[in-house]
């Protein structure tokens, strides 16, 4: 399928204010009727071609981010253009017919795949949704998916039961692959996995977009896994950006406090390698009732009055680098 | 630069028992039935465990980490075989009745694993199942447990801990629960603590507070921890030994620090490489991990003839199908492999 060159270098998706309010079900204690703010207005871009990786700690937005992204949550407010297209205007016929071009792919195979369809069958059904192949042609494209995600074509005929982990994963992709879409959604794809999985993983995912041409939002709490797959990555923390730029920038010089953290914990199995940073005190505070000023400052090593007070806005530190913080590359 | 993984040597001399292995298992084999017949889980692992001291045991799904530490505390699946024994300060618990099993778990080793909130009983307060764990094993009064558990919520920083006993655990966030879940298991004053990937669920700060906790209770009481883990970051920070699993057998031990930096084992090294680390400076974005290639065959499925790794290993040659390896000399450690036994010989 081509396309006309676009005359200008317009990103394949931009998202621009995402906003979703979450109200919390009546508990027996407290949490009466209050309302989850997962998403507090946040913007990103994907280039063609490139992924950006969304990471944060869980309750810090990023799925929430991914699903909308995905149609598969309607955002309160906020804007999708995807390819020229504004993505959450389209709906019925239009949007089955453009589903195509932007595929997702889940944490966990075993959850994401029909345990009672055989795996060519699964990834078989969007063509055939989509009216895309049939019968032979079709036979042969399912056995060229399963090839490509380095599958043998006697898997077709297997359940999700007789497959490992990493198989139901490969499945999952090649079914995601089926309608040669332009984006896909990664949400932590190799959480589930063993590490040398996961590794496998990876690296086939790596495979595919160098092929196909493919564009990644990927989305993991792990941010050495984000820093190995993406262009850009985007720090998500109490349903906001508190930094986004190149992901060599992000992993070797953080400008966020928070950001230098992450970049502390990751795993680093060399026992010489220097520890970097202190251990962030506290845990992710409640979105319900954040803490005034900067949302971050409680757990903030470089705290300061002003930031009790006041919200820094994500602003351009460096060329292409935002950061929302008073004192931004103070900690290291 | 100190190395990390090691105490200070101050440290070390405080623990005068230091010498003395507070658990060890010694040709533990754990078999499990598939489909009426028996198949080796563990398959003859044995390891000491000191004071003060923490021991990693490494493994992915199937390498039989879990029901090596459900064996050490006699919670083995019905109809599972198991050989070998089991020494907590000498003693050999696969002899103990149920009733002389429950005075060990909880008094002399304490546990805590994955997930947290299932640990904990939803219904009674924090307060109350650390009382109940304290009393379980000592028959001191109500005021006087009350007291001693605020003490353990405060030894585990537990913010607040007066408070805390009245909260519920669903009011907690994950890092405070496993908090808990410590307090409780500690209560008794138990000497070894196995840890079932005790931060897998939580967020990375949060278990970088739990992993420094754990670092100081060894050395303030001199804890032991056995840590079930495959997150070698995690080994290379808090650990000083490491014992490798895979299809139920150690294929590498040594000093944590000697066997991160120079594996001998070909699927040690082929985990280090899987590892996702940090693309920053001087390293190459998209680059491809050198993946193990395959995965472990089901339990009822696997070769017991040969070295179990073979199927995958990219340095397989011929004696690897003939028979099992050994544990061979390796740098510091000993490793499973037919290539430690050659290596020796090549360089003399």
């Amino acid at each position: 399928m081509s396309r006309k060159p676009a005359l200008v270098v317009e990103p394949l998706l931009r998202a621009e204010g995402l906003a979703k309010r979450f109200s919390l079900v009546h508990g027996l204690l407290g949490a009466r009727g209050a309302v989850l703010p997962a998403l507090r207005g946040v913007t990103f871009e994907i280039a063609r071609g490139q992924t950006l990786g969304l990471v944060g700690e869980s309750g810090s937005g990023k799925t929430t981010a991914g699903r909308i992204v995905a149609r598969l949550v309607r955002p309160d407010s906020g804007r999708i253009l995807f390819d020229g297209t504004d993505w959450l205007a389209l709906s019925g016929a239009a949007l089955r017919r453009r589903r195509r071009e932007l595929q997702v792919v889940f944490q966990d195979p075993q959850n994401s795949l029909n345990p009672s369809m055989r795996a060519g069958d699964q990834i078989a059904e969007p063509l055939r949704v989509q009216g895309l192949a049939r019968g032979r042609a079709l036979r042969e494209r399912v056995g060229q998916l399963l090839a490509d995600v380095g599958l043998g074509a006697e898997t077709a005929s297997r359940f999700p039961s007789d497959l490992s982990g990493g198989q139901r994963q490969r499945v999952a992709i090649a079914r995601a692959l089926a309608t040669a879409p332009r984006l896909v959604v990664c949400d932590e794809p190799v959480s589930a996995l063993d590490v040398s999985v996961g590794a496998q993983i990876v690296n086939l995912l790596l495979d595919l977009r160098e092929r196909a041409g493919l564009s990644y939002l990927f989305i993991s709490h792990d941010l050495a896994v984000v820093s190995r797959v993406a262009d850009r990555i985007a720090v998500f923390y109490l349903g906001a950006i508190v930094e986004e730029g190149p992901a060599l920038a992000i992993s070797s010089r953080p400008l966020h406090p928070y950001t230098v953290a992450l970049v502390a914990a990751a795993a680093e199995p060399d026992p010489s390698a220097p520890r970097r940073g202190a251990v962030l005190p506290g845990e992710l505070p409640s979105a319900v009732n954040p803490p005034a000023g900067c949302h971050f400052h409680p757990r903030c090593p470089i705290a300061r009055p002003r930031c009790r007070q006041e919200a820094p806005a994500l602003s351009e530190a460096a060329a292409g680098h935002r950061v929302s913080c008073f004192y931004p590359g103070e900690v290291g | 630069m100190v190395s990390l993984s090691q105490p200070p040597k101050s440290e070390i001399r405080n623990l005068a028992a230091i010498a003395r292995p507070l658990l060890s298992v010694e040709d533990l084999r754990v078999e499990l039935p598939v489909d009426g017949i028996l198949h080796p889980a563990v398959d003859g692992v044995s390891f000491a465990l000191e004071a003060g001291r923490a021991l990693a045991v490494v493994g992915e799904s199937g390498s039989g980490k879990t029901q090596l530490v459900r064996a050490i505390l006699g919670l083995q699946p019905a109809g599972a075989r198991l050989s070998g024994k089991v020494l907590f300060s000498g003693r050999d618990l696969s002899t103990l009745s149920d009733r002389e099993w429950r005075a060990v778990r909880g008094r002399e080793i304490g546990m805590v694993f994955q997930e947290p909130a299932a640990a904990l009983d939803p219904v009674q307060t924090v307060g109350a199942q650390v009382v109940e764990a304290i009393r379980l094993h000592e028959p001191v009064s109500r005021a006087e447990a009350r007291r001693r558990a605020v003490e353990a919520l405060a030894e585990v920083a537990f913010p607040d801990p007066e408070r805390a006993l009245g909260e519920y655990p669903h009011r907690l966030s994950g890092g405070l629960r496993q908090r808990a879940c410590l307090a409780i298991a500690l209560a008794a004053g138990p000497k070894v603590l196995l840890a079932d990937e005790p931060t897998a669920s939580l967020d990375a700060t949060v278990a970088m507070q739990i992993l420094e906790l754990l670092d100081r209770l060894r050395r303030e009481r001199g804890l032991a921890v056995l840590l079930i883990t495959h997150d070698l970051g995690v080994v290379a920070k808090h650990c000083d030994r490491v014992l490798v699993l895979y299809a139920g057998r150690v294929v590498e031990e040594g000093g944590t620090a000697a066997l991160l930096r120079a594996p001998a084992h070909p699927y040690t090294r082929g985990l280090l490489r899987s590892i996702p680390v940090l693309v920053a400076a001087g390293r190459q974005r998209g680059e491809r991990y050198e993946a193990i290639a395959g995965a472990l065959e089901d339990l009822s499925a696997r070769r017991r003839g040969g070295c179990a790794f073979a199927p995958r290993c990219p340095d397989r040659f011929e004696p690897c199908d003939a028979s099992v390896p050994d544990l061979y000399p390796a740098g510091e450690g000993r490793s499973r492999c037919f290539l430690s036994r050659e290596a020796p010989r090549r360089g003399a």
